[in-house]
């Protein structure tokens, strides 16, 4: 059951970051990339298995099975680095709206 | 003799050094910079004389594993192309300065002939095919800019790039020649292709590689020494200055490809390499000739001349080394001796031109007359280097021709039929050469001077390097037997010939000694026609279909017209449609992949059931679905929050406290940057058309169709996973261990945090850069915000 309701969940994920991204208003097209990049993330997590314990050792005891560990790094980097991108596409699109006095994405392409 | 590593490395590399440096001592030194290079260039020079007599190999690994060294290889042949190369160079930078001294001066000059005399040395020195290359690539980018330097013209634009396409391809061609060597021998080391050539010769044929290589690698020679039909970049290379002219494209550039192919003969020479050579050698040496003669500028000639002359010297490379009566190595000893020869005496002429166009403005042969009694001394060297081109009797140019000459003549006689075509075509070329030499001796005489202006003294800077390329001349005129010896040293790949290869003043009437008088006397009976056979050869050559050229600009017209075509198709176009092709292909590809597996898609049990993962699932889709009908910037951003802090709860039922915490807080942050910039934002726009939507919408379930399928398929089994017991028995300490500690094991106890700080540091390093990178640019985009062009 938890296989079917997390398929439906990161398909349904892209799928609306794929509507998203072709909406009109250029706000909402990035609401989209944020949402591909949190499905991405779920779908690593996932690949992780659930197995397992949390991934902390005690006292140095190898411990009998923990979770992998190793998506949960690669998810935890990309997190951050989804901090960096998200925050510069947003002052990028504040530029576009100084520059361009809009941000419809047909009357952009447009201008130039 | 072993061979001193040390002083070949500083010949390859320490041009390219000084090319950096000048750019230091440039506003020190200013134009005084030449005869810094020209120290450079003796520097060279000096430590190649003290490698003569010397042969072999010798290398330093680079990086061992891979099987990168950097490997030299000394013999005659290099040492001969590698001392007119650095020896030219000197003469090269003494001249520019007084060359120079009314143009442009910049340091960029300097330095690019620097990288392109050390990139010559490391063509000729390299023992390894890929440095080979690399250096061959260099000498092509140098001689871009070198062509260039008068960059605001279109013409010397146009003229770069032409040279740089062509000679590019024939580098590309001669990579591939390399790598299928490469591929039967399992070695790029010359030293050792070179030390069993027959061998290697015979496993390229047993696999059918041989006639490839053969050809790929001609063609890589012919095209650098602008052989036909990739004749046409050497005229219009003349647009460079004249220095460049005659350093590049007499002395050392158009001789990489006959070194090239000198280097490559005792593997490759045979009844095909033979063939392919003396065919295009020539075409090439008949046909530039002529074009030489039609040519109405100075420079022009010079450069048909050029390719005229290294057509012979492939035709020597091409001779075969079975021929009866005559020395297995007399080919490749007129080709090399011919390289030398013709160096000494087209660099000085090319010189001298420069002479005419810098104090005279001459150019072309309608403005020059009676120059003698303008430059009495530069007369007196051109008349003598001009007798040498045209291979007059005891003349350095003589000695090499007549060696041709009689390979010719022997072959002809050995073959017959057929075969007797080429003394007669050389016998023609050679009075060709004649009538352009007369043309150029024509320049000094005449009744009257057609130049008022009167004359500046010529600066010693410009005189001193041409008496020098002339006495050099001479003396290979006396005594032509000291470099014949100096060359036949560089054959030493052959057994040694039976009949030795004697040349001197002739004492009695030979065939060859025939071929030179019979080809001296028709020259001059066509030169007092030259008129007529301009006339007539120019109407000819006029017509579109014969003009290589053409073919070259339509070419390349086609392809700037493709490429516009294609980007006025794909670029201009809306964002939207980029979007939906890129999507669309994304999820082709797995919608394909899904179709073609023919799997059973099983819904298994391998993921534990949570009620609570249920809730907290169903809670994302609702959010998302609200983020997308959220019809204001607001409350589309408040939903993808809530979808976040959701995700983060996710991420905590999966045993995973560390990346629920960073979403945590990264979401927070997002929510709080959001809320500045909305209000700032105007309002939301709607959208643009219900077929739009529907056309989306169709779009979005199809990629939500293949990703479900896709997470169905991964998840349905996994493998043992070794990794996760490698990282929960390295990421704490060992107990009562002696390994050791520092290298193999994290020391900590949460594994992800030991992952990302120890075993994955430089991952999240490069994570850190990414950040600190965002956080510069959003500085610059809001600090630069109302300054410039803004409307």
């Amino acid at each position: 059951m938890s296989q079917l309701f997390l398929a439906l969940t990161i398909g349904s994920l892209f799928s609306l970051g794929t509507f998203l991204l072709l909406r009109r208003d250029l706000l909402k097209s990035i609401l989209g990339v944020i949402i591909f990049g949190q499905a991405a993330n779920v779908y690593l997590i996932t690949m992780g298995g659930f197995s397992g314990t949390v991934p902390v050792l005690y006292g140095g005891e190898n411990l009998v099975s923990t979770t992998d560990p190793l998506v949960q790094a690669l998810v935890l980097t990309a997190i951050v680095i989804s901090l960096g991108t998200t925050s510069f596409i947003l002052v990028l699109l504040l530029r576009v709206y100084d520059e361009h006095g809009t941000l419809d994405i047909d009357r952009l392409w447009g201008q130039s | 003799m072993e061979l001193n590593f040390i002083s070949l490395a500083i010949i390859v590399f320490l041009p390219f050094l000084a090319a950096a440096i000048t750019f230091l001592i440039y506003p020190l030194l200013k134009e005084k910079t030449a005869y810094f290079s020209a120290l450079i260039a003796l520097t060279c020079a000096s430590l190649i004389l003290t490698l003569f007599g010397t042969t072999g190999s010798t290398s330093v690994p680079l990086l061992s594993s891979l099987d990168v060294h950097l490997r030299f290889y000394v013999d005659g042949l290099s040492l001969l192309v590698g001392l007119l190369a650095s020896g030219m160079g000197v003469l090269t930078f003494i001249y520019s300065l007084g060359y120079m001294k009314n143009q442009r001066h910049s340091p960029t000059y300097y330095a690019a002939l620097l990288v392109f005399m050390g990139s010559m040395l490391g063509i000729i020195f390299s023992a390894d095919l890929i440095f080979i290359f690399i250096f061959w690539e260099l000498t092509s980018l140098s001689s871009y800019f070198l062509i260039g330097y008068f960059n605001n013209e279109n013409s010397s634009k146009s003229a770069a790039k032409k040279a740089l396409i062509i000679t590019s391809i024939g580098g590309l061609l001669m990579l591939l020649g390399f790598l299928l060597i490469h591929s039967i021998t399992g070695t790029f080391d010359l030293s050792l292709l070179l030390s069993e050539p027959t061998s290697v010769q015979s496993s390229l044929r047993a696999h059918g590689l041989f006639l490839p290589t053969l050809v790929v690698i001609i063609l890589a020679g012919a095209s650098k020494s602008a052989q036909i039909p990739f004749h046409i970049w050497l005229p219009s290379a003349m647009v460079a200055p004249t220095p460049v002219s005659a350093f590049l494209h007499s002395a050392a550039m158009v001789k990489a490809g006959v070194y090239l192919l000198g280097r490559f003969h005792p593997i490759l020479s045979g009844d095909e390499w033979s063939l392919i050579l003396l065919t295009i050698g020539i075409i090439t040496m008949t046909l530039t000739a002529l074009f030489a003669v039609i040519s109405t500028s100075i420079k022009e000639l010079l450069a048909y001349s050029t390719a005229s002359h290294i057509g012979l010297m492939l035709m020597g490379f091409g001779i075969p080394i079975t021929l009866t009566g005559v020395s297995p190595s007399l080919g490749f000893v007129s080709g090399s001796f011919h390289l030398l020869t013709h160096a000494l005496f087209k660099a000085a002429l090319f010189l001298i031109a420069g002479v005419l166009a810098c104090q005279l403005g001459i150019k072309t042969f309608s403005d020059a007359k009676g120059l003698w009694v303008k430059i009495p001394l530069i007369a007196i060297f051109a008349v003598f280097a001009s007798l040498c081109m045209a291979g007059i009797p005891l003349t350095s140019g003589f000695y090499s021709k007549e060696l041709l000459f009689q390979g010719v003549y022997t072959l002809a006689n050995n073959y017959g039929g057929i075969w007797w075509i080429l003394p007669l075509l050389s016998i023609m070329a050679s009075s060709l050469a004649v009538v352009y030499s007369l043309r150029f001796i024509m320049m000094f005489f005449g009744s009257q001077p057609s130049h008022k202006k009167d004359v500046q003294p010529l600066p010693p800077s410009m005189v001193f390097p041409i008496s020098i390329l002339i006495l050099l001349s001479l003396i290979v005129a006396i005594s032509p037997s000291i470099a014949i010896d100096f060359i036949s040293h560089s054959s030493s790949s052959y057994p040694p010939g039976h009949l030795p290869i004697h040349i001197g003043i002739p004492d009695h009437v030979t065939p060859p000694l025939l071929m030179s008088l019979s080809s001296l006397v028709l020259g001059v009976a066509l030169y007092t026609k030259h008129k007529q056979i301009s006339k007539a050869t120019t109407s000819v050559l006029s017509s579109k279909h014969l003009s290589i050229d053409s073919i070259y600009s339509s070419i390349i017209l086609s392809l700037e017209n493709y490429g516009l075509a294609l980007i006025s198709k794909t670029e201009k176009t809306s964002m939207r449609t980029h979007i939906i092709w890129l999507i669309g292909t994304l999820g082709m590809l797995p919608a394909i992949t899904l179709l073609y597996l023919h799997q059973n898609i099983s819904i298994s049990s391998s993921l534990p059931h949570q009620p609570a993962f249920l809730i907290v699932l169903l809670i994302i889709i609702l959010g998302t679905i609200s983020v997308a009908r959220s019809n204001s910037h607001i409350m589309g951003v408040l939903f993808l929050s809530i979808v976040g802090f959701m995700i983060a709860v996710f991420y905590l039922l999966s045993n995973a406290p560390d990346v629920a915490l960073t979403q945590l807080a990264v979401e927070t942050l997002i929510l709080v940057i959001f809320l500045v910039i909305i209000g700032k934002l105007p309002a939301y726009y709607g959208e643009a058309s219900p077929i739009r939507v529907r056309l989306d919408t169709i779009l979005s379930i199809f990629i939500g169709t293949v990703v479900f399928f896709a997470v169905i398929i991964s998840t349905s089994s996994f493998a043992p996973k070794d990794i996760v017991a490698f990282f929960s028995n390295r990421a704490s300490y060992p107990i009562g261990s002696t390994e050791n500690i520092i290298f193999d094991y994290g020391g900590g106890t949460n594994i992800v945090n030991v992952i990302l700080v120890d075993f994955r540091a430089l991952d999240t390093l490069g994570e850190i850069s990414v950040v600190a990178l965002a956080a510069l640019s959003i500085l610059t985009l809001l600090h630069s915000r109302n300054q410039g062009g803004v409307k």
